[in-house]
């Protein structure tokens, strides 16, 4: 029994110095400064990279799903009529130029857009591009019952006519203030022999799409990786300089992050602010970082909680503005930034904080905690015994919820926490995953329903403001049995903030719906319904061998795709 | 015996029945359903969003969903992923393979190692060897897999390097992990002979996998061994003059291996199911990353194919395993 | 158990008679097991720092200390400090107490609802057998990690309310995914128990079907139960762990030893600490309750050959 005993001791210290010796030093590459300036060169023609990613696209095709991950590889492959480039401007892609009412591409009621197409563009099957692919995604937009996500963004467009197989005239029934993005993002160009329209969900394009494209997809094994190889008739002369690009697909970001560490791979998709030190110490391995538009932000009911809430009662607590700021000058957004992203963000602003709809001139909400207590004590909260604060008999007590399985949330709820403690204000955590927090009406989301104190999460804005300010602070778009696709969760509802938003969906010209949108946005920030954190970065990594990277907030990272090249 | 076969098949029928509407009312219970990640983007419209839900059927009351989903699987049709919008059984079609693969070569490396451990250990007992592998044996049904799992990587992909990185058997040049930290095989440039690759990916998942059952396997082997070997008939063998070989061997393992047998049989259907863990850490194509990626969506049909197809799986091995039982034990008799 | 009485043989001799309880057998067959000394050993010190440490030093698990965040392991930390900065010894004590709690309820109420089953089942035989065994047949057929991960879900959208507080969803996970293994070991046990001579005797004496279930049959019936309880409480554990390490487990900040190791895995090169030393604590502590149990299996069954 001795020996048995012996031997049990000796192997778990051998287990032990196994485990710790597991600690060692990372492998070979002589630390260099990561932040050394790339050997001006010229691009040179041919090579492989392998980009991986952690999220499993399910398919393929931009119509039938809205994956981060299909949408970053679709760039690769699919082109739309222009693009955006890192600074927000558009620039013609698939069309001649960008269409203004100064170039006659606009008519003066906004209501008809010209685009020219450019000729000889041809699609990975051989087949020409026109105009006609226009028309025919259309069709498949409208075709009910397939599947298709778009069909509401399209309800404002009359039809799309083709004078000539490279011109392209789309009519609109009213001015539609998003109009730059049909067919350029929102919705992308089908070839018009990709398949019938009603069987959009078993297209042979869904595993291999077809576009126009720097690349084209020569195979798809699902859950392990998407190989794409060289459009060797691509439209821009000369592009692209690389032979294939392989997309790796694995289970999670920190498995990603192995491949990226040990060589396998070139560059990796999405990282998060928590990688940051790691990626910095990593030879020969560049940041990517764009400010993302949108950010993580609370939002704060302002109705009484109930499901389904009553949107005419005002919140017992929230419904008190003074309360509201106070909760905001409570939150140290800064330390959040600096120790949990690595400094990596910058602090939230207000809803629209990239451009070209940037408003700069709000700052973001100042840490003043002792600002936000005598604010409380104005609104006649007194702490109590144990430092939280009451006011007739009624704690101030709010539940905060945010999704599960997110570390970095999780986090920073901590640290929130913590600073209402020390204002007396009470939060108490109750997460719940993301697909019911943050769900629909129909299976009991809090956050639809307004059963929920102050819920944290991110949104992601599009280009274009309009969508995202009707739906989050016009009053129409509040949710309720009635409304059940409503999406200004927080209950706000102000004449006037209604006003600047609907006059800024009325007009082309995007300096005054700026200006209009701006002015709403100040709104909301004072009325502290929603709280912003802070805005991300869109973290990509990529090896310095990869030459020609320029980050953006607005496509995925292949977005420049035909420009790489490797040393 | 087939009068018995036959009545095992029959009761089992009924209890797929159960399963199924027990497993559907748990999945349509759940707050996942496909449309959820669509419920933050700006770009699609909550009209249409409203829309998608009524084409998807998602809102259909659960008898009704239950009912549709019936008809058409005893009708052979199993169903289309809400997700991927493609075939339950190609969806299945494509990853079973893969599990199969590797969960096949790490069930078979456990065994051929597992079994003759085990006898040695019991037929010396108490000896060194003994010692050291019960001691092993029991650390391995201790350790939390995934964690496991991890260290292996940490140590053998991201730490050590492969020294024979730029020569003909690993052409890449250096730095080269000495283990590859996932998936099946090469995909980028400089790949290896395609045996040395394929051998290369499996060495590190197949030795997470492997390490649990291993320990199991010997741990039973050795007892089985231990009780038959005090057995008055192996005294009486051996008294009459049989080899110890003979003994061991012929009359001994004989006994022992029967309730493995048992055993063997009633994992073979957890081949099926894939090891989510060893899959997620090691970006393998598999049977488990499919069923949890498709649960985080409420992909009902797909779920549903899974869960059937391996209770199925489990009732027939079940009976297998029962008749080897009565087959190999003469002292067993069904009716 | 009174001490036997041995009448007066004729020639007066009267042989010394030790009393011995089922406890005393058992205490002395176990501590003939210096593993399982060993390993009773190593919980009691783990379960002790579990409840001490946290309470003797002032601790909250809401408190960050943000700027002590990633230290290495030193005097004043002796295992490193985490991600917020909050001291891993106390923590890993903490998530001890948390995991060992999980453990040891999930285990209970595993046993208590297999034992209940599996009495009926092997007592009254016939169709209830049948009926309950093919429950315990259709549970077992679905596959355990799977099962785990909807009924997690289901508990934490909240349509029950109460069922979705602290440890309650991880705890009645764990033990409705793994009573069938008790239910089959007691449902054995009762079968060939009940044919015994004792029980004839005791229904004759009028006692009614509860009263030998619970009475007679079961006292019987307690030594594989006993074991498996105890092997059972390691299981748990690292279901638990495993679970939690997919986050279907305990919630934040409320640590437990699974969901420390899932926020370490992306920590693993710059910070290793905060993975190696729970995922040690647990194979500690899973294997020290082996040892135990092992030690149990041998002194409550002398037959047993290990």
């Amino acid at each position: 029994m001795r020996t048995h005993r012996l031997v049990t001791l000796f192997s778990l210290v051998v287990l032990l110095s196994l485990v710790l010796g597991a600690c060692g030093p990372a492998p070979a590459g002589a630390p260099q400064s990561t932040q050394a300036p790339a050997q001006p060169g010229s691009p040179k023609r041919g090579g492989t990279v392998t980009m991986v990613v952690w999220q499993e696209p399910e398919h393929l095709n931009w119509e039938l799903g809205s994956q981060t991950v299909l949408d970053d590889i679709s760039t690769f492959v699919i082109e739309g009529l222009t693009k955006v480039n890192e600074k927000g401007e558009r620039v013609p892609l698939l069309a001649t130029e960008v269409p203004t009412v100064q170039n006659g591409g606009v008519s003066e009621d906004g209501k008809t857009i010209t685009y020219k197409l450019k000729k000889g563009v041809k699609w990975h099957d051989g087949t020409d591009f026109t105009c006609e692919d226009l028309q025919f995604t259309l069709k498949v937009i409208r075709t009910p019952g397939n599947g298709a996500l778009h069909t509401g963004d399209f309800k404002n467009v009359d039809t799309v006519e083709c004078p000539d197989p490279n011109t392209a005239v789309i009519k609109f029934k009213n001015f539609y203030a998003s109009y730059m993005r049909l067919f350029s993002g929102l919705a992308l160009i089908f070839p018009r022999n990709a398949g019938k329209p009603e069987d959009l969900k078993s297209w042979a394009y869904n595993r291999k799409p077809i576009g126009t494209g720097p690349f084209k997809v020569d195979e798809f094994v699902t859950g392990d990786h998407i190989t794409l190889s060289r459009n060797e008739n691509y439209h821009i002369q000369g592009r692209p300089y690389l032979d294939k690009i392989i997309v790796r697909i694995v289970p999670s970001s920190e498995v990603a992050k192995q491949l990226l560490k040990n060589g396998e791979a070139d560059v990796m998709w999405n990282n998060t602010e928590a990688d940051i030190p790691e990626i910095e110490k990593m030879a020969s391995v560049r940041l990517s970082s764009a400010p993302q538009a949108g950010g993580e932000r609370m939002i704060l009911n302002l109705v009484k909680p109930g499901d389904p809430a009553d949107n005419k009662t005002p919140h017992p607590i929230l419904g008190d503005l003074r309360v509201r700021q106070a909760i905001a000058y409570g939150i140290d957004k800064q330390t959040i930034i600096e120790k949990l992203l690595n400094g990596k963000a910058l602090p939230g602003t207000s809803e629209l904080n990239v451009d070209p709809f940037n408003c700069t001139d709000i700052k973001p909400w100042p840490y003043d905690p002792a600002n936000a207590k005598q604010l409380l004590d104005e609104a006649g909260w007194k702490p109590g015994a144990d430092g939280i604060r009451a006011k007739d008999g009624q704690r101030l007590r709010l539940k905060f919820q945010t999704t599960t399985g997110n570390k970095l949330r999780e986090d920073s709820q901590v640290l929130i926490v913590e600073n209402m403690k020390a204002i007396g204000v009470e939060f108490y955590i109750e997460n719940q995953p993301s697909a019911l927090l943050i769900g629909s009406w129909e299976k009991g989301s809090p956050r639809k329903r307004g059963n929920y104190d102050i819920i944290m999460y991110t949104t992601h804005a599009a280009i274009d403001p309009h969508s995202q300010m009707y739906n989050y602070f016009d009053s129409k778009s509040i949710p309720s049995p009635e409304n059940q696709g409503g999406v200004d969760y927080s209950r706000w509802n102000d004449p006037q903030t209604d006003k600047l938003i609907e006059e800024a969906g009325t007009i082309p010209d995007w300096a005054k719906r700026k200006e209009l949108y701006c002015q709403a946005a100040a709104l909301v920030v004072k009325g502290a319904s929603q709280i912003y954190l802070y805005q991300r970065f869109n973290l990509h990594s990529y090896r310095e061998r990869l030459q020609g990277w320029i980050a953006t907030p607005w496509a995925g990272p292949g977005w420049n795709a035909a420009d790489w090249w490797v040393k | 015996m087939t009068l018995y076969i036959i009545r095992r098949l029959l009761q089992a029928i009924p209890v797929l029945f159960v399963i199924s509407i027990a497993v559907f009312s748990l999945i349509q219970v759940m707050p996942n359903n496909p449309l959820a990640a669509y419920e933050n983007n700006p770009d699609i419209s909550p009209e249409d969003l409203l829309r998608l839900e009524q084409e998807y059927g998602l809102n259909d009351p659960l008898p009704i969903k239950y009912g549709k989903w019936l008809s058409q699987m005893l009708r052979g049709n199993w169903g289309e992923s809400l997700v991927t919008h493609r075939p339950v059984l190609t969806e299945i079609a494509e990853r079973l393979p893969n599990t199969l693969y590797l969960s096949g070569i790490a069930f078979a490396i456990a065994l051929l190692i597992s079994i003759p451990v085990g006898v040695i250990s019991a037929t010396r007992q108490y000896s060194l060897f003994d010692h050291v592998v019960t001691t092993i044996a029991f650390m391995g049904q201790s350790i939390p897999i995934f964690w496991f799992g991890l260290i292996l990587i940490i140590v053998f992909s991201v730490n050590l390097q492969n020294p024979f990185a730029g020569t003909g058997l690993f052409p890449h040049p250096p730095p080269l992990p000495l283990f590859p930290g996932g998936g099946i095989r090469t995909l980028g440039e400089y790949p290896p002979d395609p045996w040395v690759d394929r051998i290369w990916h499996l060495v590190l998942p197949v030795t997470m996998l492997s390490v649990f059952q291993l320990a199991q396997h010997v741990r039973y082997m050795r007892a089985g061994m231990l009780d038959v070997l005090k057995m008055d008939y192996i005294r009486t063998a051996r008294a009459k003059g049989l080899s110890e070989r003979m003994a061991i061997y012929r009359h001994a393992f004989k006994n022992a291996a029967i309730p493995l047998v048992t055993i063997i049989a009633l994992e073979i259907p957890g081949l099926f199911n894939g090891a989510l863990f060893t899959e997620t850490i090691f970006s393998w194509p598999g049977m488990g990353r499919l069923f949890f990626n498709h649960a985080e969506r409420g992909d009902y049909p797909v779920l549903m194919g899974i869960l059937m197809i391996s209770a199925a799986l489990i009732i027939v091995f079940n009976l297998v395993a029962d008749i080897g039982y009565g087959f190999l034990d003469p002292r067993i008799r069904y009716d | 158990m009174k001490p036997a009485t041995i009448a007066k043989s004729a020639s007066g001799f009267r042989p010394t008679v030790h009393h011995e309880t089922l406890f005393s057998i058992t205490w002395r067959h176990f501590t003939k097991h210096k593993l399982a000394l060993l390993g009773m050993g190593v919980l009691g010190i783990l379960m002790i720092g579990a409840i001490v440490v946290p309470m003797a030093t002032d601790y909250d698990p809401g408190r960050t200390h943000i700027l002590d965040k990633y230290l290495t392991p030193s005097l004043e930390h002796p295992m490193g400090t985490d991600g917020l900065g909050r001291d891993l010894f106390i923590r890993t004590m903490d998530g001890g107490r948390i995991s060992l709690l999980i453990g040891l309820l999930a285990m209970l109420l595993a046993v208590s609802i297999g034992t209940s089953i599996g009495a009926i089942a092997g007592f009254y035989g016939g169709v209830i057998d049948n009926l309950l065994m093919r429950v315990a047949d259709i549970m077992l057929t679905l596959p355990t990690l799977f099962v785990a991960i909807l009924l997690t879900q289901l508990l934490r959208a909240g349509i029950v309310p109460f069922l979705n507080a602290g440890v309650v969803p991880i705890v009645l996970v764990v033990a409705v995914t793994s009573w069938m293994g008790v239910a089959r070991l007691v449902r054995a046990s009762y079968l060939s128990i009940k044919q015994k001579e004792f029980v004839e005797a005791a229904r004759a004496a009028g006692a009614g079907s509860w009263r030998l279930i619970i009475r007679h049959i079961l006292p019987n019936a307690m030594s594989p139960i006993i074991v498996a309880a105890t092997l059972r409480v390691g299981a748990a554990i690292i279901t638990e762990s495993g679970l939690s390490y997919l986050g279907f487990g305990v919630q934040p900040p409320t640590p437990t030893w699974g969901n420390m190791l899932r926020n370490a895995q992306s920590e693993l090169d710059y910070a290793p600490w905060t993975a190696i030393f729970p995922g040690l604590f647990i194979f500690l502590t899973v294997i020290s309750v082996n040892y135990i149990g092992d030690g149990l299996r041998d002194a409550l069954d002398p037959q047993h050959v290990e």
